[in-house]
C-alpha cells in the first residue's frame, strides 16, 4: 500500500510537497523554540492575558450560537431552495472567508457606525452603541466566521439523499421535525465540524474586529488584539500568548480529526 | 499674466541652456579637480526607501513628487508606521535608506547600535492637540473633559504619539479609566477612530488636526499641559544608495522642506 502511493508520486512532485509541508511546519517550530517556557505559564496567568482570554471565549462562543441560529437556516436555504438568487446569495455568504478582514471592518463601520445606516437607527432610537462594545466584537467575528458554518453545512446537506426527507414526510413529518429529527444528525459530524472552524475563526479574529470595535482593555481586546500589543512591548508576553493561542488551535484540530474519523467509520 | 507665462518659461529654459553649457564648459577646463567642488552636486538617481513617523504621511508624499521631479529617475517609496515599530524593524534588517522619526528616543537605540549613517539631525516639531466629532457634541475643551467621552482613542504607548499622550494626561492631572481607552497601533489610525469610527476624541498631533479638518474638530491644548515632540532625520548605514538618501535628507532640511512641514502644521526643530 504503502510502495504503491509512493511509486504514484514523482520524485519532484514529493521534493516540493516537502518544501511547502516544512514551509508550514517552521514557523510553529521556531514560535514554541522561542517561548520562554519559564514564564509561559505566568505570562498566560497574568491578569490582563486571563481577562483577553475569558473575553475571546465569550466571544467566539457567542458568536458560534449566533451562527447556528441564522447560519443553519442560511445553509438549509441555499441548498434547498429554487428560488432565483441563490448564487448570487451563496457568493454573497462565502465573501467574508476570502475578503482582507480589514476591508470587512470598514464595511461593517460604513453600516453600523454611528453615522452608518443601520447604526444611526440603532443608537437614536434604542440608544446600542455597536462599535467599542462587546457587541461590536461579535458581530465582527460573526461576519468573518459564520460563513465557514454555512458553507460546511450546506455541502453536507447536499449530500443528503432526498428519499430519507421524503421518507420522514410521508410519515408525517413537518419540515422542521424532518429537519431536525433526520436531516441534522444524519450530516452531524459535519455540522460539528463547521462548529469547530467557525469557534476557531472566531477566536483567531482580528483585522475586522480591532477596526470595528478598537481595542479597549477588559471589553473589547481580544486575545490576538493582546498579542498584537504586547508584542510591541513585550516579545516574551507576545510568545507566550500565541502559545496559549496555539494549544486552543491544536486542541480543535485533534478534536476535529476524532469528528472526521468519526464520519469515515459511520 | 496668462500671455506673459510661456514667455517666461522659455526664457527660463533658454537661462538653463547656458547654464547647463557653462557647466560643461567647467567640467571640461577642471578635470581632475571635480571633487573639489562642492557646490555642484551630482543629480541623485535610483530609488529609496524612507520609513517615516505615520505623521509625516500626508506631508513627505508631497514632497517626494517635487523632489523626484528635482531629481530626474530618483524613485522614494514609503514604509510609513509608528516610529517605535519601525525602528524596532529597522534594528531586526528591514530595508530603509532613511529613517525619519516623531521622537528622538525612536532614533536613539539605532544610533547607539551603529546603524545610522553620520547623525540624526532634528527637522520638525510636533504638539499634541484633541480632536473630537464635529461641532464637538460632547462639549470637549480641555484634557479634562476627556472624561466625558465615552471612548478615547490613545496610540499605543510604544508609539511616540502614545507616549507624549501619557505624558500630557499626567501633566493635566487626568487620568482616563482602562475601559474608556482604545489602543491604535500609530497616529493615522488614533485620529480614524474619530473620522472613520466612533470613538468621541482621540490625542493626536496638531498636523493630524489640521489635515483632517472637517472630518474631526480640533481642541488645542494649552502649552502648560502640552508635550512637543522632536523629529530627527537620519540616513541609515545599511542603505545601498546614501547619495540619493543624503539628498533627500537634505531637501526635507532645505527650504522647500521646511515650508511643505510648515504648512501642514510643524514648527521647526527646537
Amino acid at each position: 500500500m504503502r510502495a504503491a502511493t509512493s511509486s504514484r508520486v514523482p520524485r519532484v512532485a514529493g521534493a516540493l510537497g516537502l518544501l511547502g509541508g516544512l514551509l508550514l511546519v517552521v514557523p510553529v517550530v521556531a514560535l514554541v523554540a522561542r517561548a520562554p517556557w519559564g514564564t509561559v505559564l505566568s505570562n498566560l496567568g497574568s491578569p490582563a492575558a486571563v481577562q483577553a482570554l475569558e473575553l475571546s471565549g465569550i466571544c467566539s462562543t457567542a458568536t458560534l450560537i449566533i451562527s447556528i441560529i441564522f447560519g443553519v437556516p442560511l445553509a438549509w436555504v441555499l441548498a434547498r431552495s429554487t428560488l432565483p438568487g441563490m448564487r448570487v446569495l451563496r457568493a454573497a455568504a462565502t465573501l467574508p472567508m476570502v475578503l482582507p478582514p480589514v476591508v470587512g471592518g470598514i464595511a461593517l463601520l460604513m453600516a453600523f457606525s454611528r453615522y452608518g445606516p443601520l447604526g444611526r437607527v440603532l443608537f437614536s432610537v434604542f440608544g446600542i452603541q455597536l462599535t467599542y462594545s462587546i457587541a461590536g466584537v461579535i458581530l465582527a467575528e460573526t461576519f468573518v466566521a459564520m460563513p465557514f458554518l454555512v458553507i460546511t453545512v450546506e455541502a453536507a446537506l447536499g449530500a443528503v439523499s432526498p428519499e430519507l426527507e421524503e421518507v420522514s414526510a410521508t410519515l408525517g413529518a413537518g419540515p422542521w421535525r424532518t429537519f431536525l429529527s433526520v436531516t441534522l444528525p444524519v450530516i452531524g459530524p459535519s455540522f460539528a465540524a463547521g462548529c469547530a472552524l467557525t469557534w476557531a475563526r472566531a477566536l483567531g479574529e482580528f483585522g475586522a474586529t480591532i477596526t470595528f470595535a478598537g481595542d479597549i482593555a477588559g471589553r473589547t481586546q481580544t486575545l490576538p488584539l493582546a498579542v498584537y500589543l504586547a508584542l510591541q512591548r513585550d516579545e516574551g508576553l507576545a510568545v507566550s500568548l500565541s502559545i496559549g493561542l496555539l494549544a486552543i488551535s491544536l486542541a480543535v484540530l485533534i478534536g476535529l480529526r476524532g469528528r472526521w474519523l468519526g464520519a469515515v467509520r459511520t | 499674466m496668462n500671455i506673459s507665462e510661456p514667455r517666461m518659461r522659455r526664457r527660463r529654459w533658454s537661462l538653463g541652456a547656458v547654464a547647463a553649457a557653462g557647466l560643461l564648459l567647467c567640467g571640461c577646463s577642471t578635470v581632475g579637480s571635480t571633487s573639489s567642488s562642492p557646490t555642484v552636486p551630482a543629480p541623485a538617481r535610483g530609488s529609496i526607501t524612507v520609513a517615516a513617523a505615520s505623521s509625516l504621511s500626508k506631508v513627505f508624499p508631497v514632497l517626494a513628487r517635487g523632489f523626484e521631479k528635482v531629481n530626474h529617475g530618483a524613485t522614494i517609496t514609503f514604509d510609513f508606521g509608528s516610529s517605535g515599530t519601525l525602528a524596532t524593524s529597522i534594528s531586526a534588517g528591514a530595508p530603509a535608506d532613511v529613517f525619519a522619526s516623531a521622537a528622538l528616543s525612536s532614533m536613539a537605540p539605532l544610533v547607539s547600535a551603529g546603524l545610522v549613517a553620520g547623525r540624526s539631525i532634528p527637522f520638525a516639531s510636533n504638539a499634541l492637540e484633541i480632536i473630537t466629532k464635529p461641532g464637538n457634541p460632547l462639549g470637549i475643551h480641555a484634557l479634562s473633559d476627556l472624561v466625558k467621552a465615552k471612548v478615547v482613542a490613545l496610540c499605543v504607548v510604544t508609539a511616540p504619539c502614545g507616549a507624549t499622550a501619557q505624558a500630557a494626561l499626567s501633566k493635566a492631572g487626568v487620568h482616563l479609566p482602562e475601559g474608556q481607552v482604545t489602543v491604535a497601533p500609530d497616529v493615522d489610525t488614533t485620529a480614524a477612530a474619530v473620522t472613520t469610527g466612533d470613538a468621541d476624541a482621540a490625542i493626536v498631533y496638531v498636523t493630524n488636526a489640521r489635515s483632517e479638518t472637517g472630518h474631526a474638530q480640533g481642541v488645542p491644548i494649552p502649552k502648560k499641559e502640552n508635550v512637543v515632540t522632536t523629529y530627527p532625520i537620519a540616513v541609515m548605514a545599511a542603505s545601498q544608495n546614501k547619495s540619493l538618501a543624503k539628498a533627500w535628507v537634505t531637501y526635507v532640511q532645505g527650504p522647500i522642506g521646511q515650508a511643505a512641514l510648515h504648512s501642514a502644521g510643524f514648527s521647526p526643530a527646537a
